[in-house]
């Protein structure tokens, strides 16, 4: 059976009493939510709080769910609303300017160094374990308005489009802001990464 | 030699298949011409991927149990109501 049927099944039979209707989405989509919110908030016990108060607020607000968007679209919705607060506490950097995402001088003068030298498979570089923290630490850096759009989009693969719709934000914004976010992450992981961990000049 | 910094603007919509197709030409006739553009875009397509082949943990049970309890007391009190 398609996983949206099931939904569909599972939504209308929640909204008349049934727990253990509401319970199969709990675990359809809990492992994505709680994965969102550690990745938005960082620490992972109050990740696991707002977790549980996702889908509380999902419980409560069920009748609202008009099945116009997907199911995991409108809990995410929630859990970045529960997770606001968090988020704005970081206001410090709050802007990503491209100066900050891009090589530096070096690339408009044909040199190349370590930001731009060719990266190996991350894989055969890092163990897995530290190759995982060193993404999770560098998405951390990230200002919130755009890890949020990061992680949506590139954690949790939601569409430009579903993107949007859960932040209320434009197309446009989501596109501009998973760009910058990309390069910023892309640079973070760069000195790890890159096969060259010294400055170089092409001849 | 065109502007980079530009086509890096772009980069990432080429990679979602968002890009408009005359942009995808003249982005990818620069690749072809430009070595540090290449591994501008080879590096930004593995981080990309590097994040969204990531999978997620299983709920652990003891967040499985408090949750339960929670939306049982909760719908308990929705029925009385």
């Amino acid at each position: 059976m398609s996983n949206r049927a099931d939904e569909g099944r599972w939504v209308r039979e929640a909204r008349s009493g049934d727990l253990g209707a509401f319970w199969k989405l709990v675990e359809r989509h809990g492992p994505m939510v709680r994965r969102l919110l550690q990745r938005l908030v960082g620490d992972r016990d109050r990740a696991d709080d707002l977790f549980s108060e996702t889908f509380m607020r999902a419980s409560d607000r069920i009748d609202q769910f008009r099945g116009e968007s997907k199911f995991s679209t409108w809990l995410t919705a929630i859990a970045i609303n529960l997770a606001k607060n968090e988020l704005k506490l970081e206001k410090r950097r709050s802007t990503l300017p491209w100066e900050n995402v891009i090589p530096d001088e070096a690339h408009r003068h044909g040199k190349t160094h370590a930001d731009l030298a060719e990266w190996a498979d991350p894989h055969t570089i890092l163990e897995q374990k530290e190759l995982a923290e060193l993404m999770e630490r560098v998405v951390r850096q990230l200002p919130p308005k755009y890890r949020v759009v990061f992680v949506l989009r590139d954690v949790e693969g939601l569409s430009t489009e579903e993107t949007a719709e859960a932040l209320g934000l434009s197309i446009t914004a989501v596109k501009s802001r998973a760009a910058r976010a990309r390069l910023a992450l892309r640079k973070s992981l760069a000195p790890a990464l890159s096969t060259k961990a010294r400055p170089v000049t092409r001849a | 030699m065109p502007d980079c910094r530009k086509l890096l603007a772009q980069m990432s919509e080429y990679i979602d298949g968002e890009l408009p197709k005359d942009l995808c030409a003249s982005l990818e006739r620069h690749l072809a011409d430009c070595p540090n553009c290449r591994v501008m875009f080879d590096s930004l397509t593995k981080t990309i991927k590097i994040y969204r082949e990531g999978k997620e943990e299983p709920l652990p049970d003891e967040l499985k149990d408090k949750l339960h309890k929670a939306l049982e007391a909760r719908w308990a009190r929705k029925r009385r109501a």
